[in-house]
Formats: C-alpha cells, structure tokens, sequence
C-alpha cells in the first residue's frame, strides 16, 4: 500500500496526472482530435519518463478526452469525439433551452462516476471479467450489432420510416471501402475510398456543418439603416449577456437521485462494452444512452433535451475506458483502440500484459490504477472549473460563432490522418447533412449506422469462417448468440404486442 | 421497450408538412451563401494555405453575419488563428498542405 | 455585399503583401529561392548552396509513417527518429499519414514528396507486396516505385493454439492431424503476414486449413484464448509472453530454424520445408530520389542500426533488430516479390 502511495504521490506522477487530464480536455474538446490520437502523440514523451507516471499520463488523457468531448456535444451541437455523439443530441437541445449548464454538470457527474465504477472494476474484478470476454467473438459481436441497430427506432422521434432511411443510408456509407476482401466497393477508382469513409470526418460534417448553417439561418437581411443598428444593439447586448450565464452546475440531491440508477446501469453496460475487444467508446455511449431510454419514465423528452439520456451515454462512454483496459492489461488484447495505444506504450516502456503485472510489478500496476481513477475524478473538478467559460463561449452570438465552429471543423477534419480527402468527406456529409435537416430525418441514426454496419457485415463473414458446417447450427449452438437472438426479436415484436393488448382492451 | 410502432410507417406527424409553407427562398439565401463560403474555404486551403484562408473566411463570414465592431473582429481572429497555429502547428506538428501563402 | 468583397479583396492583397515578406513556411521558400537563384545550379529550391554542415543536400527530413499514429509502425518511426537524426546531422521529423493499408502514404511518397531527399517513409512486409499484387489496387505501384534502404526489425511468424491443446503438439502433429480434419486457423487479415505464412505453408505442404479473417492480431489472440478457433498464426513477439505465461500453446515456427526466444518449439525448417515467413519492416525511399541524399540516408540509418543505445531501447520496448543493408534488403524484397507471386491466389 505505501508503494503504491509514494508511487502515486511523486510530483511527476502528479504532473503528469494534471497534464494528462487538461490535454486530454483540450483534445476531447476539440472536434476531429480523439483521445487516440491525442495518446498516441504523446508517446514520443513517455520514452523518457518513468512508468507510471507516464502510464497514469496517458490514462488520463484517455478518460477526459472522453469526457471532453461532451462539451463540444453539448454546447455546439458538434461531438468532439466518436463517444460523444449520442450525447450531441440531447444536450444541445438542453442549451437552447439554456440549460447548458445543467446539461455540462449532469454529464460531468455521469462520466466521473462511470469512470471511477469502471476504474474499481479494473482494480478488483479483472480477471473474472476477462473470462466472460473470452466468450464472446464474431458470431457474438454480430449479433450485437444488429441489437444496437434496432435501436435506430428509438432514435427516429416521431417519424420511424425516415430514421430508417437514414440508417439505410449509414449503410450504404458503410460499405464504402475494402471491408471484405479484395474487393473495393464503392471505390471508383480513388485509393482514399478506397481505404472507407471515415467515421470521424462524417460525424463532423453531419453534425457541425448543419449547425453552422442553421445558425446562418438567423442571419437577418438589413433593409434600412433603423434595422441595422437594431442589430448592431443586439449583438452587442449579446456579447455582454454572454459574460452572466445564469444556472447551477452540479445538479442538486433532488436532481442526481433520479439519474443514479440510470448511470449506474449504463456504467455497467459500458463495462461489458469496454471489455469486448473492437467495441470501444462510440459504442458505449449509443448503448448507455439506449439504457436510458429504455428505463426512463419520461421518453418523450428523449430527443428533445433529456438529462436522462446524456446521463445514460456519457457514463456508458467513460465506463468504456477502465472496461478496455481491463483486457488490455490481463490478457494483451485491448478492448479498444485507445487501449491498444496504452499497451503499446506500455510495451515500450519494458512492460507486457499478463499475470506478471498484476504479480511481480502488481505495485506499479496499482499506482497505474489508482491514478486513472484519480483521473477520472479530477477531469471532473477540471471540468466543473472550466464549465463557466465554456458555457459563454456558446452564448456567443452566431457571427462568432460560425467561423470558429467552421474553421474547427475544417483543421479537425484534416489533422486526424493529415489528408485533405477527409475534409471533402466533411463538406459532403455537411450538405448532406443539412439537407437531412431540413426535410427533418435524424441524423443520429446514421452515425450509428456507419459504426455498426461494418462491425456486422465483418463479424457474420467472420463467423462463417469460423463455422464448421452449417452457420444456422453453429449460431444455435451458442448460448450467448441465442440469448441475443431472443433479445432482438423480443425488441422488434415487443410494440406490436403491446399495440396489439391495447387494442384489445 | 416501445419503439414506436414501426410497422405503420405513416406517423401521425406527417399531416403537418402541409401546414409549414415555408417562404422557401428567403430562408435559404443565407444558409446558401454561408455553405458557399465554407466550400471555398474547404476546398481553397489546400491551394492558398491554411492560415490565410482562414483568416480571410473568417473576416468575410463576420462581416456577412452582421459583425461591424471593428474591436471583436480583431479579437475573433487573433484568438482563432493563434489558438488554431499554437496547438496544430506547434504543438502537434501537424503539416499543413503547402499552399501558396502562408 | 460590394462593401463585404471590397473588404475581402483589400484584406486578401494584405496578406499576399505579409506573405511575401515573410512569416512560417513562405519563408525558407523565399529566402533558398533568392539563394539558389545566386548560384549557378538552378535546379530545385532547396538544391544548391543551402546544404548543411553534413553535407546533406536538404535542411530537414520528414519520416512519413504510412499508417496512424499510436501504431507499432509509428512506434517504430519515432523509435528510429532520434538516432537517425542523430548520425545524419538533420532534423528527422516523423509525420503520419495513414489509409488505404498504408497505400495513401506511399503513393504520396511517390507520386508528390519532392525527390531530393526530404522525404522517407517506413514500409511492412509483405503488407506492400501483397497490396500492389492485389488487382483491385489502382496506384499503378510496385517494388520497383521504391528502393528499399535498410531493414529495421523482422518479426518470424508462429503458429499457436489454445492452452491445454491435446489434438496435436508441434507442427508435425499438427499437419496429421489437418490432414483428415477441419482445422480453422485465425489471421490478423486476408493480406498480412500472417495470411501468407498460412498459405506458404499449406503449398509447402499440402495440407489446406480454414481461414479465418480478424480485423486485428488483437481479435485473434482473444479468439484463441476463448477457444474460438483452432490455431492462430501470429509474430513471435506477440505469442512469447501468453506462451511462456501458458494461456496459449506454442505449436511451430515456420522459419528455416528455430526462433532464439522460444527454443523448445519446432520449426518447419525441421520438416524440411524452405519457407521462412515474417513480418518485417524497414525504411524505404522514392525511386529516382536524389543519389547522394540517398547514399547519406543508408550510412545513417546503417549506423543508427548499429548504435547501442537504439538496440537497448528496442530491447526494452520487444522489438527483434534484424539489420539489412540496402542491397541485402533489396535481393531480400525481390526473394519475397517472387515468393508471394506464387501463392497469391491461395489468399481469399
């Protein structure tokens, strides 16, 4: 124990924990900048540094760069990373309700509990959990796919049929790219279609590019001169206003006791996700969010600003980040890309996964442990700090606001694989993305789409190499690919039957 | 766990369409010029470089926005570019296409 | 709107005005330009008088790390950087630029660097060769597009199954044993190393296994260990430490001899067969690139391999040395080229 606290409590530990929580803030903050690439540039650093520090470092940017991205979700409608998206939905309706606030601290306190339940679960149950990891492959993560596309129906609001539509479309972008081998579908000839259509450029260029152009929409043509200065007046009380947002943020008793067992349940979820290696943060926040849903009483609020759902996917995507470790450091395999980039540099640093960490080095592995959970509390504190600023900088009026979100979008774009073909991927999913908008389909069901369509069409083809016979056997002869199976049809008849039971009434 | 009755395609929702007749064109003046703007400027950096574009689009998408404060578009983009060049540029690394300004 | 665009205009002749004087990257341009039109040469802008004090005819390298950061080959990029850095005398700076299995950098490479020497780039075998065979590869590249300047690190292939394995012990057992039956092995692709050494094996020895295609070594070895599939084919670094732990058994190396790191297992040199499969990696250069730039680039990167520190710091991070000058590593890619020729159709 006293190793573990000297360890943890030298001041390059601490530097590195502070540093690490702040950059990965900045970089989760920030559209187009993820939390892997933001580890994997800093592991030129860590050659030189000790072990833990450097390790708890990269921890750290892991679990705020996560987090972080909820702030650009939440206040411009823009998910700074992959994880954040199914909280952009909701949360920056909250904003235009001025609720931003409110919405920042519900989401920091739900990704600092999902990440601390899922930093207790790394420190004490690894081992066991691995062993139901182990479980799952390809035919399971099928299954699971198809499971969380039926969830584009709880995404649709109100009209079903065009948010299958647009999940019709995800697909189709999905398929984009030489998933299956060796043919490149879809590519006409480009080598970077060739390569797919990039998640991360298509999230930003359906979400912030409409933002930017419905905000230009408010742009108002000067007819006289009375007019304009008008404008001139309301800009100005605009900027002024934005220096008093009004509103609490850590939400009161009264509020957090209602959203716990929804956190809760979506920390754990996000666990599971965590572990299962190829499912990482994007996927957790859809399925925590999803939970959500299921058990609130207030669905109808979901879409238009609940607290609930961003509750539900911020800590189902914080809870993703000690779920992928989990596996990562026990077995090597890591549960997410972020991860692999931990265990990478991990590996540099002399260290490989296994029974050696947790028995020869079990110190260090500790340190590391607690330091992430350390983390993850202290990106909330950060947060909470940082929140004020934040929450003005949406306020600011739109002339501001435009060119900043646009020219973020443009160098995030680019940054992530240093190529301009991303940014004509943005620009076309941004009109794209628009147009979705203004005949009103939902543009949450893509993105969804776009992530799991690929996982699926990978997996069964996996899965039918994996069989030896008959793929209907061997799919049966699964008792997790069978529960999941009565899962999803179970989803799909549920409405019906209960439609039917009214009816009958 | 309702998902909305999703073998009846037709939601109650879709009698309204009627009722938002919207006066198309003006609604779409700005939005369309913005869209335009942002395109030059996407396809344009890699050509005429990145800071400048920016900088450029930027001034324009103020000034078209309504912005005459000749202090807070000063502000706006010494912030913007210093804060875009602090952290891509040198903190990390990225390299920008070279385009023919800076 | 004529008082936004006659802004606009004014503001852009501003900055062509700033540009022209000075500021970030329009500088060196200018100032080599006004040096090179001084001298005599004539040639390209960074040519000419503006070589440093190690006779390198540029003032800076970029390392174009064809796949995203974080990754070993990335890793390996910023490994190597310093000491490259370090015995060639200029600043090596490693810049990612990932897509399409490492095809987008490398057609940059080609297609667009300059050619005088700023530019080298990192490959992985026999990920390129298997691409450029691929017919639906359009880049119109192939080995001979580059010149292959020094090997960095080559990892031998190992066949591996899950612990407790009782059908078959070694690779002798295990190819009985596939003879009569259906044995699924796991890959990390259709085209990595690993899909190859299974199929180099199966012409070698006549007996055909399952494929099974993973996204990533990553979703194999969590196959393997669950029990998932029969056999995973990996890279000796990756299978030593759950080998030697025992969450996975060792079954053969297929190499000419047997691997140093795990001794005890069987190698399909011992059977006879002349297959040696790895997955290797080395620093490569645009055909056609500047011939004294290059030469410079191979003695650095030849003493780079050679400095202590570099070897303590790959021993530290796992990584096996298997230094190839550029000849060796030229015959050794054109060996491979014809090697895999034979076998490609046996990739699905």
């Amino acid at each position: 124990m006293q190793a573990i606290m000297s360890d943890l409590l030298s001041l390059q530990t601490l530097l590195a924990l502070v540093a690490g929580t702040f950059g990965g803030l900045v970089v989760g903050g920030l559209p187009g900048l993820s939390a892997t690439m933001g580890m994997s540039l800093l592991i030129p650093i860590t050659y030189t540094m000790d072990t833990v520090p450097s390790m708890v470092m990269l921890a750290a940017v892991y679990c705020s760069a996560v987090y972080g991205g909820s702030f650009s979700a939440i206040l411009i409608h823009t998910p700074g990373t992959p994880a954040s998206a199914a909280t952009a939905i909701d949360g920056y309706q909250l904003t235009k309700q001025g609720k931003g606030l409110q919405a920042l601290g519900v989401s920091t306190t739900a990704s600092v509990i999902g990440g601390v339940v899922s930093g207790v679960a790394l420190l004490l149950i690894a081992p066991q959990l691995v062993k139901v990891a182990l479980m799952f492959s390809a035919p399971e993560y099928f299954l699971i796919a198809v499971f969380g596309l039926t969830i584009v129906g709880g995404l649709s609001g109100n009209n079903l049929l065009k948010g299958l539509v647009s999940a019709g479309f995800g697909l189709i972008i999905g398929m984009v790219g030489m998933n299956i081998f060796p043919y490149a579908r879809y590519s006409f000839g480009n080598l970077n279609l060739q390569g797919g259509i990039q998640l991360v450029p298509a999230m930003i260029g359906l979400f912030s590019l409409p933002q930017v152009l419905t905000l230009a929409e408010s742009r108002v043509n000067k007819k006289n001169r009375e007019e304009q200065k008008k404008i001139q007046e309301s800009i100005q009380e605009q900027i002024a206003r934005a220096g008093k947002m009004k509103g609490h943020f850590w939400p009161t008793p009264a509020e957090l006791k209602p959203l716990l067992p929804t956190i809760l349940k979506a920390s754990i979820l996000g666990i599971g996700v965590g572990i299962l290696p190829g499912a990482g943060g994007d996927i957790g926040s859809w399925v925590g969010y999803n939970s959500a849903k299921n058990g609130s009483k207030n669905k109808e609020l979901f879409g238009k600003g609940s607290l609930e759902g961003i509750a539900g996917s911020e800590a189902g995507n914080n809870a993703v980040c000690g779920g992928a470790l989990i596996p990562a450091l026990t077995l090597g395999i890591p549960g997410s890309g972020a991860a692999a980039v931990f265990l990478g540099a991990l590996t540099v640093q002399g260290f490989s996964s296994g029974t050696n960490l947790f028995s020869k080095y079990a110190d260090m592995t500790y340190s590391i442990l607690v330091g992430f959970i350390a983390a993850n509390i202290l990106m909330g504190i950060m947060g909470w700090l940082l929140s004020r600023y934040a929450v003005r900088f949406a306020a600011l009026p739109n002339g501001i606001l435009i060119p900043v979100i646009t020219s973020l979008s443009v160098i995030g774009s680019y940054a992530i694989r240093n190529n301009v073909f991303d940014v004509y991927v943005m620009l076309f999913f941004g009109v794209i993305g628009y147009c979705m908008k203004k005949f009103d389909f939902p543009a949450a069901p893509t993105v969804l789409a776009l992530i799991l369509g690929p996982m699926a069409e990978r997996n069964l083809i996996t899965s039918i190499q994996m069989c030896k016979g008959s793929i209907l056997v061997y799919y049966f002869t699964r008792p997790i690919c069978v529960f999941f199976m009565i899962l999803i049809v179970v989803t799909l008849l549920a409405p019906v039957i209960q439609k039917r039971r009214r009816e009958a009434v | 766990m309702p998902w909305g009755c999703w073998w009846e395609p037709y939601s109650a929702k879709s009698g309204d369409k009627h009722r938002r007749q919207r006066p198309w064109r003006e609604k779409l003046e700005s939005p369309l010029a913005t869209l335009a703007l942002v395109v030059v400027y996407a396809l344009g950096f890699k050509y005429i470089g990145f800071y400048v574009t920016t900088f450029v689009v930027t001034v324009v998408l103020m000034l078209y926005m309504g912005i005459r404060s000749m202090k807070t578009m000063i502000l706006v983009v010494v912030v913007l570019l210093a804060f875009l060049y602090g952290l891509f540029t040198m903190q990390l690394k990225v390299p920008m296409p070279q385009g023919i300004l800076f | 709107m004529k008082k936004i665009l006659g802004i606009a205009l004014g503001a852009v002749m501003v900055m062509n005005l700033t540009a022209c004087s000075g500021g970030g990257a329009g500088a060196p341009a200018a100032s080599t330009a006004a040096q090179a039109a001084q001298a005599q040469s004539g040639t390209a802008e960074k040519d000419g008088d503006q070589s440093t004090d190690s006779g390198y005819p540029v003032d800076k390298v970029t390392l174009l790390c064809p796949s995203d950061a974080g990754g070993a080959m990335d890793q390996n990029c910023r490994m190597m950087a310093p000491y490259l850095e370090k015995h060639l005398g200029v600043p090596v700076e490693v810049t990612n630029m990932g897509g399409s299995a490492c095809w987008i950098g490398w057609s940059y490479l080609y297609n667009e660097a300059p050619k005088d020497g700023s530019c080298i780039s990192f490959a992985n075998f026999p990920n390129m060769i298997t691409g450029y065979l691929d017919t639906a590869n359009t880049t119109g590249l192939d080995n001979t597009s580059f010149q292959f300047l020094e090997m960095l690190t080559s990892d031998t292939n190992i066949i591996v199954a899950a612990e407790g394995e009782d059908r078959f012990t070694d690779l002798e057992s295990l190819l009985e044993y596939a003879r009569d039956n259906v044995v699924t092995v796991a890959d990390a692709g259709a085209r990595t190393d690993d899909a190859v050494c299974v199929a180099q094996l199966e012409k070698a020895s006549g007996v055909t296994f399952q494929h099974v295609h993973f996204e990533n070594t990553a979703g194999g070895m969590a196959a393997i260990q669950g029990r998932q599939v029969d056999l995973l084919v990996c890279n000796v670094s990756e299978a030593v430490e759950p080998v030697e732990s025992g969450a996975i058994t060792g079954i053969g190396i297929i190499d000419r001899e047997r691997s140093s790191f795990l001794p005890e297992l069987q190698c399909s040199g011992d059977l006879g067969y002349e297959i040696s499969c790895s997955s290797s990696r080395g620093f490569i250069c645009a055909h056609g690139m500047d011939e004294q730039a290059k030469a410079l680039v191979c003695e650095a990167l030849e003493a780079a391999m050679n400095d202590p520190e570099l070897q303590s710091a790959a021993e530290t991070a796992g990584i096996n040395l298997a230094p190839m000058n550029e000849a060796e590593f030229t015959g050794w890619v054109t060996a491979q080229n014809d090697a895999i020729r034979e076998i490609f159709g046996m990739l699905d």
